[in-house]
């Protein structure tokens, strides 16, 4: 646990960083933390992507709040692109791999890295670097599910558009869902971070562009959100705009943000840097409105208890 | 009855080797470790083929070689190396095809052989390949590679699928998650029935094929009047006349004493069945021969010339490679989007054998054989269809495994230049252009960068432009375009790069084409934000705040796209903020 750390409240959190961006964030959000004795409701953690994965989430409370002994674990990364941590495209791979770390001491049956990529199945696993920088802590764990048959049916009730889906087998399974996506722009919904992360979770995507892309994401969340107990964006390096994988300007915010609430993490995010030259609010996100609208998940950030340590 | 060890032996490490390269290839792991050797000894496709690309195709000299073997050794070549030969024998004795008393082929069938021949090489010298129809080698692979490999795929995967239960619950991840990709095939019913068709022909006599029809058969025939090895027959034979019965290819006549040498498989059935031990083979025997069944001069000729109008008609019909493409006049299917390095048309087309081994080798499937995209004649060569699995950009198996060069061997470095054509929207079907609707799956999937979102007015969202420079053909766009049945953005062959020879990278930087991959590393902070936001205006933002809806500031956008004036705020991903 990170009892010694200092809090600091976003602002001093963003001054200290040296994120020009930070002085975005618009003084109107930011809200000074008051009650420290229970678990905030996010936490930025500066530092090298490993070490401020793990102070995030002691921040919150430690693996331990959200993984029990014995259960199933499934992170969710960005693997979705051919290429290395330096492409800003894909989660790095010690967050993740510190992730799948942080599980096991909290004594996670198993846990698997799963994503469906659009790229080419095997140089996404190789070249993102991800795999292998899970093979030492727990084997075969890292797998990009293509075929039909890894999938079950699953139905969303109150669902706007999307019914029902092919969800990964492994993925109705689990107990704990870890979203841990890359924070990165994204030419169609704005930005790409939980919630539209989940998109790599189903057999199917293609569709949601058809019936409406936005509604798709939240209804998908809205089925996995039970599940999802952890959202930890990698915004160690953010492409703010050009994305899904640019070319764009990527800036280097050395953060990783962690929340159990996932539309609050997206929220947050979406305050840490501008996007596409300007400053958005995160009711400016589509899907991330609707997930609020929908209850899952508060984008207030203003109101948020949001933590910073340092790595 | 028992068969004679050595053909059996050698037909079985033959036909072994053969699927061996054929499975082998088809596996992403064995990439670049070897081409199929084995390819390269079929007679005709090495005599045809360089005949008809007036070029000596080196790897092809083992086949010419094989020819050469008919001086001292006959048709042994089909007898136990040939693995069409053994697929037929297999499939006689898998089948249990039985002769039917009274079909046997007489000699004018078998004429038919020779005639083929001659057709083909006489289609061949004015330079057009109508070897893929008959060529026995290619046949058998396109039979192995693109019929039965993809079956037994299916199996394999399928038992995985079975076993996954049971590996789910052992945690058996290795197996649990395994899985044998399945490839799928245009023409691959067409080719089952032909063998089908083939197979059933045993009826009649067992390897009617090789006796009948095979043109490489016959071009071996042709030099094997009087092998050097071949069978004799000693005085102890009493004329039972088992070996006439047994010989599969009707080569002994009436007088068991005699051979028909051009008919002869070397197969050794007569020597094992021969109740005296009168039968064998050696180095020039005393023997006699008998009438083999050659085709009058005549006939041979008039076959040729047939054969030679066949590649005439092809020279001058609507579908003609001969034509120079982008010459008035020359009809290109859209759909003809050849494999990267794959040489111009007409020199593809005289040198492709269809055999299908860069089919079987594509990890994406991509490459399919051709109804009629490229022409009668051009069935069964190999084109890209994009909405089956794009090329792969780190792949360039199929240059590597083509026998003929017919798509050339290239670097991945020089393969990406090798442009197969170029993607176009299609405006009315596009969800972006014609809906409204936030998509942009055909610039994230491409690895290029060749595609470029954009505001424009006429759009509440921004919508995809194809940079045409940026662009090699490789369709990942048209293959995950989420519009159904045709894809909103197809690649045609418009600005294909096609070069017999030279630096397609070259080639390419002289035409102003800019190929590279897409993905970038890691910039310096603070760069320019790239390309059309995607956010709406907030309402009563101060004006600075409208710029970056401009287009995108490097792209050759024409004044008409513009800022939008007000863009609806209706539908755009980003709504203005509540309040
Ligand atoms: S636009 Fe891109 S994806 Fe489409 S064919 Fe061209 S290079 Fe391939």
């Amino acid at each position: 646990m990170s009892q010694r750390t200092p809090r600091l409240t976003r602002r001093d959190f963003l001054k200290t960083g040296a994120v020009a961006a930070g002085t975005v964030a618009g003084s109107g959000l930011l809200a000074p933390l008051s009650t420290l004795a229970a678990a905030p409701d996010a936490v930025l953690a500066k530092g090298d992507p490993a070490a401020a994965t793990r102070k995030a989430v002691e921040a919150l409370g430690g693996m331990a709040a959200f993984v029990k002994p014995g259960q199933r674990v499934v992170i969710k990364p960005n693997m979705s692109f051919a290429a290395g941590p330096d492409s800003a495209c894909n989660t790095h791979p010690a967050v993740i791999a510190e992730l799948m770390r942080l599980c096991k001491e909290a004594g996670a049956a198993r846990v698997l890295v799963l994503d469906n990529t659009l790229a080419d199945p095997e140089g996404c696993l190789n070249l993102s670097g991800i795999r292998a920088a899970c093979q030492g802590i727990e084997k075969d764990s890292v797998h990009n599910l293509k075929e039909e048959r890894f999938f079950a049916k699953a139905a969303i009730p109150g669902a706007k558009v999307l019914a029902e889906t092919l969800v990964m087998q492994d993925v109705l399974e689990a107990d704990v869902i870890i979203a841990a996506p890359k924070a990165k722009s994204h030419g169609a919904t704005g930005v790409t971070l939980a919630l539209k992360g989940m998109m790599g979770l189903i057999f199917e995507r293609e569709s949601f562009h058809r019936i409406g892309l936005d509604k798709a994401i939240v209804d998908l969340a809205s089925l996995l959100k039970p599940k999802t107990k952890l959202a930890v964006i990698d915004a160690t390096t953010v492409m703010t705009s050009g994305g899904p994988y640019g070319p764009g300007p990527v800036v280097k915010l050395d953060t990783v943000l962690a929340s159990a609430d996932m539309v609050a993490a997206d929220a947050l995010a979406v305050t840490l840097t501008p996007w596409y030259g300007q400053k958005i609010a995160p009711s400016q996100v589509r899907h991330i409105r609707y997930a609020a609208e929908r209850g899952l998940g508060r984008m207030d950030v203003d109101k948020l208890n949001v933590a910073g340590v340092t790595a | 009855m028992k068969r004679p060890r050595l053909q059996r032996i050698l037909q079985t490490l033959s036909l072994g080797t053969f699927l061996g390269f054929l499975g082998f290839l088809s596996f992403r792991a064995a990439q670049g470790i070897t081409p199929d050797v084995f390819l390269w000894l079929d007679p005709l496709g090495a005599a045809g083929a360089m005949l008809a690309a007036r070029a000596v195709i080196p790897a092809l000299l083992a086949g010419l070689a094989i020819i050469a073997t008919g001086l001292f050794v006959g048709r042994f070549f089909c007898g136990h190396i040939c693995p069409m030969g053994a697929t037929l024998d297999l499939a006689q004795g898998a089948l249990h095809i039985k002769r039917k008393k009274g079909a046997e082929p007489g000699p004018g069938a078998r004429r038919i052989k020779y005639g083929l021949l001659a057709a083909c090489l006489g289609s061949s010298a004015l330079g057009v390949s109508l070897l893929y129809w008959l060529a026995p080698m290619p046949l058998a692979t396109r039979f192995w590679g693109l019929v039965v490999l993809p079956v037994v795929r299916l199996g394999l995967d399928s038992g995985l699928g079975a076993l996954r239960p049971l590996a789910r619950a052992l945690d058996w991840r290795a197996l649990s998650f395994a899985v044998v990709p399945v490839p799928r095939f245009a023409t691959m019913l067409f080719v089952a029935l032909l063998f089908a068709g083939l197979f059933a022909l045993a009826r009649s006599a067992p390897r009617f094929w090789c006796r009948c029809l095979c043109p490489a058969g016959a071009l071996l025939a042709l030099f094997s009047g009087r092998p050097a090895w071949r069978r004799s027959v000693s005085p102890d034979c009493t004329g039972c006349g088992a070996c006439i019965r047994t010989c599969p290819m009707g080569a002994i006549p009436e007088d068991p004493g005699a051979t028909r040498f051009r008919e002869c498989i070397a197969c050794l059935r007569c020597v094992r069945v021969c109740p005296e031990n009168a039968v064998d083979f050696r180095l020039l025997p005393r023997s006699a021969g008998a009438e083999s069944f050659l085709p009058a001069r005549r006939e041979f000729l008039a076959a040729g010339l047939s054969g030679a109008g066949m590649a005439a008609l092809a020279l001058t019909g609507l579908d003609s490679p001969a034509l120079k493409e982008g010459v008035a006049g020359t009809i290109v299917d859209p759909d003809r989007v050849r494999p990267p390095g794959a040489l111009p048309e007409g020199d593809f087309l005289a040198r492709c054998l269809r055999c299908g081994e860069c089919m079987a080798a594509c990890p994406t499937n991509t490459l399919q054989p051709a109804w009629l995209q490229a022409g009668v004649w051009g069935m069964f060569s190999p084109v890209a269809e994009a909405r089956r699995g794009a090329c792969d950009p780190d792949c360039a198996e199929c240059g590597r495994v083509c026998p003929t060069g017919a798509v050339r061997p290239l670097p991945l470095s020089e393969k990406m230049w090798a442009k197969m054509g170029t993607a176009h929207v299609l405006r009315q079907k596009c969800l972006a252009w014609e809906w409204g609707k936030p998509c942009l799956v055909c610039k994230e999937v491409c690895p290029y960068g060749a595609i470029e979102m954009r505001r424009v007015d006429s759009s509440p969202v921004t919508v995809p432009f194809v940079l045409g420079n940026r662009c090699t053909g490789c369709g990942a766009c048209e293959s995950r375009c989420p519009v159904q049945a045709a894809s909103a953005i197809q690649v045609e062959p418009m600005g294909a790069l096609r070069l017999a020879e030279g630096s397609f990278e070259k080639a390419g930087r002289g035409m102003g084409l800019d190929i590279r991959r897409a993905v970038q590393t890691i910039r310096p902070t603070h760069g320019p934000a790239e390309g059309a936001s995607p956010f709406d205006p907030a309402p009563g933002a101060p004006a600075g705040a409208a710029a970056p809806f401009d287009a995108a500031p490097q792209g050759p956008a024409p004044a008409s796209f513009d800022p939008a004036p007000e863009a609806p705020s209706q539908s755009s991903p980003f709504d203005p903020p509540s309040k």
